[in-house]
């Protein structure tokens, strides 16, 4: 039997009297796993619970035989992002990852070199001598993944790694994720779009009002939310332009506007992130920002809680 | 990736800290902000030196000095501490493998002294004006500089102590603490001990030194455990 990476035995957590997980037991093994819930289901706490951040109310949480919370060298094995943007930004971004790796434990005279390393697999070696605080949501992101790598953690938990990030970045990150998965990390990553989730890994670990709901393969759910449209927003100097460019594809079912922006129901998000960093790229937009509010998985996960849905997601 | 992470002493980790704060705070608007109100008694200087003497302008810009304890710790530490704690940055610090403890020490390392630093320049430079040794004996000069620069390193660290107990408020809760105690400190009763400006005055004054040294002694070990003890239960 394989010694279980992360096990966590009837775990709560409160904050006052605001209810954060609630009696959870799950048990992860290796490999990439995605955690999958809507906004403040508990995906973040779980996570902060596995990186220290947090001691749990009542339950158990170890990591590698130990508790994250109380023990450092426990601490040490592990790289977290959290969800938020928040960094040191007026740090350069070699400086930040720097910094972060040697509080992580690696020598100092050895952290210029592991942090080198770090931004180069993200990619970020021609913008590293630039202020944090002057980097778009891409470039934050991959700092943020960078300064999660430095200090060759085993266990790696990533908290929402790609929101907000545009197409391109986020091509480039999941890639990046998927190297690492395959370089042998463990890797726990959240979010609240299924499709994003899909693109990282099949194993899926579904978290709603504070409970594991489902936890297995992705096809099940993804059969489900197939029946409800994957709607993504997209912000940008010419807004009409890139509509009509994606309009007449097969797979986009209703293009709507808004100001300043588009919104994209597609029964195929693969397809249609390509294409529209494709129409972005071609026609020279400024695209500002981009993202996906999660109302399709909401209908989703509405299904799953009720009997039926639960019946079928445990199959 | 081929960094071996071995995890960090506590004072490793307070000196990477004390480094991360430092470099931050020199980037920063903070400490300008507080140089500029450190300057504010030789404004003070300028004027008193002309209607005063030298011995009595003194004696007004140190009464203007001291309030400063107050106002310039309270804005670089609490500042600094309470901002890592509401900005959530604290997270990548919590989750790596160093003691809780050692980003109030990493802090107050690299603060303090700049605060305390700061608390005093005015009147050292206030004592150039007035003409140096020539106007006020080196002594006098020296035993209040030392006074407020000690007073200035316990504001730190009480300002550190409000940070972790109220980081929303810690800047306003540990100005209006600070002044009150500025009140406090300056009464005849023996009440006055309890206040962090007892000390700087004692020293100044050159009465009751002793009492004053341990009175910022023990109110600084206390405010210190108070940071310690909170930062670790933080969430």
């Amino acid at each position: 039997m394989t010694a279980a990476m992360v096990s966590v035995e009837r775990c709560s957590k409160w904050y006052g009297h605001v209810l954060g997980v609630s009696d959870i037991s799950w048990q992860l093994t290796g490999g990439v796993i995605g955690l999958l819930g809507p906004n403040g289901a508990g995906k973040s706490t779980l996570m902060k619970l596995m990186a220290g951040l947090l001691r749990p109310s009542r339950g158990t949480v170890r990591v590698m035989g130990g508790d994250p919370a109380e023990d450092a060298s426990v601490r040490r094995r592990i790289g977290y992002a959290p969800e938020h943007e928040s960094t040191y930004d007026e740090l350069t971004g070699l400086e930040l990852v720097t910094t972060l790796a040697h509080l992580a434990g690696v020598p100092r005279a050895q952290a210029g070199a592991a942090a080198l390393s770090a931004l180069a697999t993200m990619g970020m070696q021609a913008t590293m001598n630039r202020a944090v605080k002057g980097y778009s949501k891409g470039m934050r992101q991959r700092t943020k993944l960078a300064a999660t790598l430095a200090h060759d953690p085993e266990l790696l938990i990533l908290d929402e790694p790609l929101t907000g990030v545009d197409p391109i970045a986020r091509n480039e990150i999941i890639a990046k994720i998927r190297a690492l998965a395959a370089a042998g990390k463990t890797i726990v990553v959240s979010s609240h779009v299924l499709y994003e989730i899909e693109a990282l890994t099949q194993d899926i670990v579904v978290i709603h009002r504070g409970q594991v709901l489902a936890e297995g393969n992705i096809f099940e759910i993804r059969r489900l939310i197939d029946h409800h449209p994957h709607r993504i927003r997209v912000e940008c100097d010419r807004p009409r332009e890139l509509a009509a460019a994606i309009a007449g594809s097969d797979h986009v079912l209703r293009v709507s506007m808004e100001r300043k922006a588009i919104l994209v129901d597609t029964r195929d998000p693969d397809r249609c992130y390509d294409e529209l960093a494709a129409a972005v790229i071609e026609r020279k937009l400024d695209l500002r920002a981009m993202s996906s509010p999660d109302n399709n998985l909401g209908a989703v996960f509405e299904y799953l809680t009720s009997g039926q849905g639960r019946a079928r997601a445990s199959e | 990736m081929t960094a071996i992470a071995r995890g960090l002493s506590g004072w490793e980790a307070t000196t990477a800290l004390a480094r991360l704060s430092l470099r931050r705070m020199l980037r920063g608007k903070t400490l300008w902000v507080t140089l500029a109100i450190g300057l504010l008694p030789c404004l003070i200087a300028v004027f008193a030196q002309r209607n005063q003497s030298a011995l009595e302008a003194w004696a007004s810009t140190l009464k203007l000095a001291l309030p400063l304890i107050a106002i310039i710790p309270p804005i670089l530490v609490a500042t600094s501490l309470s901002d890592e704690i509401d900005e959530k940055t604290s997270a990548y610090l919590w989750s790596r493998a160093l003691p809780r403890w050692s980003v109030v020490t990493g802090k107050l390392l690299a603060l303090a002294p700049v605060a305390a630093t700061l608390s005093a320049l005015g009147l050292l430079l206030s004592w150039a004006i007035f003409g140096g040794p020539a106007a006020v004996p080196a002594a006098v000069v020296g035993r209040t500089l030392l006074g407020v620069f000690a007073g200035g390193i316990a504001a730190s660290v009480v300002s550190a102590m409000f940070a972790t107990v109220a980081p929303r408020f810690a800047v306003p809760l540990a100005i209006g603490w600070l002044l009150l105690d500025s009140m406090v400190g300056a009464l005849s009763m023996n009440l006055h001990v309890i206040a962090v400006s007892f000390g700087p005055r004692a020293l100044a004054s050159g009465t009751q030194v002793v009492t004053g040294v341990i009175s910022l002694a023990v109110l600084t070990a206390i405010a210190l455990t108070i940071a310690v003890r909170r930062i670790d239960r933080i969430e």
